[in-house]
């Protein structure tokens, strides 16, 4: 069945009604007196003919153009797409347990973990399906399934169950009975269970964890309010300082972040999607890497974040060649796409956000943004810094000056800049890796969508990333020029977190990569905001209205000459 | 706009109208009757009785035969021709179509005062009131087109009722001719035009646009006498269907002429007029 990334489109349709009415308005008969019409009456009796009204507008091949042009600008805004089926073979674990009846999160744990289970399977399009059960011990529900409407059936009448949940490991060799072959993933809805690692080896990709309970929510649905639907941003690469080798690319800002989610995956396992032959523009949307994880740090013993304990939703996608030029785009429109204010934006929340190297396995050129909540108690002794830090370099000062600045603990980092409007900005050397600390709070701060934000991230990874420089030294043009150089084959990521205490500690970490840059020369992406489309809008409009003016034309000539 | 041009009069002067069946004329005139009379054209023979002109005694006969016989002489009169022009908004709407009637008419009343017939032109109003007299003598073309000339179009013609009337006063058996388009209910009517056995042409007048209308697209049209309107979106296959129903009505024109033993033609505006009356009397319809 078709689907469209952006619905709305359709609100456009409203213009057809009023084309016809207006078609209507103008379409007069040529009157013509006849000395008598007996014959025409004779023929009519014989076989009425239909409305002359409606004929009109079938032979009007103006309307039809005018029609015809209406249909595809309304159908290329709305990007009609086919879902594609993947091949993957999944397996969904739901806990029943006599925890899940717990009602710390509304209604229970079970309706939430239920809900997010049809979610899922909604949204996976895999291949075959299993659904098993879990508290004690495993229940099948039902194996390697293909139909869809089978599984959402029988996951709509799961209930809760009153045993006690039971040991992983018991649960875990149970499972292995049940596993198909070739098993892609295992997605675990539950409020703790935690399997071991050597049960994750025995599946293509992972096993996901979905936890439900106060600790734990799930953040599936995420609305942006800084940005309504629709919203286009547009991005831009310049490598060097020729205007030739920037790269532009456009953002829509969806707010159904599941079809975002959908569009993404049905691009890249090649899902069919319309391109308009007239409008190619309208449907030139760029999707390279995304990958968002949820995070979960239910068994925290304090509200620090640790990386141990992250979970992940992970939608990793394959990498896909950006452009035939070799030019590669920084999928930074990401990060502002997703970032979920209205979380965020709470009254008098701190956040500190560091960049630390990467405590997992695949440490090679992967980041994180670790931000958490900080308990810590205010410190106001604050070092001054210089403004000229590599970390600033190629932001405009003024756009990073906030309100509200953060008065937090620095601990033992190094502040960075000085100035009192400017965002707190420190680093330490810790255990062989370098960190950036990060302080501002998101209390009526819009700093996050600002140009220079984008741009400091960028610095701050060339700075780890770069082991020879000097935190305290400038960063000098020849040298950043060797990011390219020196990593050239590597896909750095960030990993973008946030936290949202007051709801819970559930985080959620967005991914994008950083592709090594091609071309020479100084390397900086920013972000400007800009219209959806109303100029192909405001021009459809003055071509419908040239279309009925000519019309108009045509039908006062012809009326005339008496064609 | 002068009705004819003085060669297209020449050429009508060779020409006249033939009646085909039995009258009396009212007076004198060139048509040979079946009653006896004073022509040169010898009838019969019959015996003499007393009181018979002796000038028509034939006395070759007498010496043949010994007895007296009278000869006996056609008697010529004139025919009393009626002329029916339809002036309703449908024939008058069309210049073209009106005039055309016009000359028509002209043309035969021509005819028949050059051949001494009397001539009565009846526009078909609501009665005879509007319609001319009795004329005869070839003069009378004169006062005929200048009554031509000067027949506004109708907007109460009633063809009926102009039948009725005449019915009424007109018995003797004369030449009729009706000139219309025929584009009304016209079978009871021109029934009561044989009840005196008269001699009926029908000549039916049409454009070609109305015959073969060959334009396209939305189109409003107003019957011009009824002031009806009918909303129309013309395409190929409705004027295929109106150009069969066309047909269809003619050809039921035609049909009812023939049972009612009455002459029908047909013209087209644009065909000419001189062509049309050598036509029809070249297959002998009207001499």
């Amino acid at each position: 069945m078709i689907q469209f990334f952006i619905p709305t489109a359709f609100y456009l349709g409203i213009s057809i009604p009023l084309l016809i009415l207006l078609y209507t308005i103008k379409s007069h008969p040529t009157m013509k007196k006849l000395p008598s019409i007996m014959i025409w009456k004779r023929v009519l009796k014989k076989k009425p003919p239909q409305k002359a009204l409606f004929k009109n507008f079938i032979h009007s091949p103006f309307f039809l153009i005018h029609l015809l042009f209406l249909i595809f600008l309304i159908s290329t805004l709305a990007q009609p797409y086919l879902p594609f089926k993947s091949n993957s073979r999944v397996v969904y674990l739901i806990d029943n347990s006599i925890s899940m009846q717990y009602r710390d999160v509304m209604p229970d744990r079970f309706s939430r973990a239920k809900e997010a289970l049809i979610q899922h399977i909604k949204f996976n399009n895999a291949q075959s399906y299993s659904l098993l059960t879990f508290a004690s011990k495993l229940q099948p529900v039902l194996l390697d399934i293909k139909d869809e409407t089978e599984i959402l059936f029988a996951c709509k009448n799961l209930e809760v169950g009153n045993i006690p949940g039971g040991s992983p490991q018991e649960l875990e060799n149970q499972l292995e009975a049940f596993l198909p072959e070739n098993c892609s993933s295992i997605f675990v809805f539950s409020d703790n269970v935690r399997f071991s690692r050597q049960l994750a080896g025995k599946v293509q990709n992972s096993i996901e964890y979905f936890y439900f309970g106060k600790e734990s929510q799930n953040l599936s649905l995420l609305h942006i309010d800084g940005f309504s639907d629709g919203d286009v941003f547009k991005a831009r690469l310049t490598v060097g300082n020729s205007s030739r080798s920037s790269q532009s690319f456009q953002i829509v800002v969806l707010n159904q972040f599941e079809k975002e989610l959908h569009r993404l995956t049905g691009k890249v396992e090649g899902s069919s999607r319309w391109r308009s032959p007239i409008f190619p523009i309208l449907a030139k949307n760029k999707t390279d890497y995304l990958s968002i994880k949820f995070e979960n740090i239910e068994n925290s013993e304090d509200n620090l974040f640790s990386a141990d304990d992250t979970i992940f939703w992970n939608f990793n996608m394959p990498k896909v060649p950006f452009n035939k030029k070799g030019v590669i785009p920084v999928e930074v429109e990401r990060l502002l796409k997703y970032f979920p204010l209205e979380i965020l934006e709470k009254p008098g929340l701190p956040v500190i956000s560091t960049f630390t190297p990467a405590k997992l396995p695949k440490s090679d050129g992967i980041f994180f943004i670790d931000t958490y909540q900080c308990k810590d108690t205010v410190s106001k002794n604050i070092k001054i810094h210089f403004r000229g830090h590599p970390l600033i370099q190629y932001c405009h000062w003024d756009l990073l000056k906030i309100e509200n600045r953060w008065t937090g603990n620095l601990d033992d980092f190094k502040p960075l800049i000085s100035d009192e409007k400017g965002p707190l900005l420190g680093f330490r050397e810790f255990a062989g890796t370098r960190q950036i600390l990060f302080l501002f709070t998101f209390k009526n701060s819009d700093f996050q969508k600002r140009i220079s934000f984008p741009i400091f991230i960028k610095n701050s990874l060339e700075w780890i990333s770069g082991k020879n420089l000097d935190v305290n030294g400038l960063l000098r043009l020849s040298e950043k020029e060797k990011f390219t150089e020196l990593y050239p084959d590597i896909v750095n990521k960030f990993k973008w977190s946030l936290a949202n205490p007051s709801e819970s500690n559930a985080f959620v970490w967005l991914n994008f990569s950083l592709k090594g840059l091609a071309g020479k020369g100084n390397s900086n992406f920013y972000l400007e905001k800009t219209r959806n489309h109303s100029w192909l809008i405001l021009l459809g409009i003055f071509l419908s209205f040239l279309l009925y003016l000519a019309d108009c034309v045509l039908f006062s000539f012809t009326s005339r000459i008496g064609v | 706009m002068e009705l004819f041009d003085s060669r297209f009069i020449s050429n009508l002067k060779q020409i006249h109208l033939l009646m085909k069946k039995k009258f009396h004329g009212k007076t004198i005139g060139n048509r040979m009757t079946r009653r006896h009379g004073g022509s040169a054209e010898f009838a019969d023979y019959k015996e003499y009785q007393p009181g018979d002109d002796l000038r028509f005694i034939d006395w070759n006969l007498f010496a043949r035969l010994e007895k007296l016989y009278v000869k006996l002489f056609h008697n010529e009169e004139a025919l009393d021709i009626y002329i029916f022009l339809d002036t309703s908004d449908s024939l008058a709407f069309d210049e073209k179509k009106a005039f055309y009637s016009k000359q028509l008419v002209g043309a035969l009343a021509f005819i028949a005062l050059q051949f001494q017939d009397r001539v009565k032109i009846i526009p078909t109003e609501q009665g005879m009131e509007r319609s001319t007299s009795m004329l005869s003598g070839a003069p009378s073309a004169k006062t005929v087109f200048s009554f031509l000339s000067h027949i506004p179009g109708s907007t109460d013609s009633n063809f009926e009722q102009c039948v009725l009337q005449f019915t009424k006063h007109t018995r003797r058996v004369s030449l009729v001719f009706v000139i219309s388009d025929f584009f009304f209910n016209y079978q009871e009517t021109l029934k009561r035009l044989n009840f005196y056995k008269h001699q009926v042409h029908l000549i039916q007048v049409l454009t070609p646009e109305e015959m073969h209308p060959d334009f396209l697209g939305h189109y409003k049209f107003q019957d011009v006498e009824t002031k009806e309107g009918l909303d129309l979106f013309l395409e190929p296959p409705l004027l295929e269907q109106y150009y069969e129903e066309m047909d269809n009505f003619l050809k039921e024109l035609e049909s009812y002429c023939r049972q009612n033993k009455m002459l029908y033609h047909r013209v087209a505006t644009d065909f000419p007029l001189t062509s049309l009356l050598l036509k029809m009397f070249d297959i002998g319809k009207l001499e």
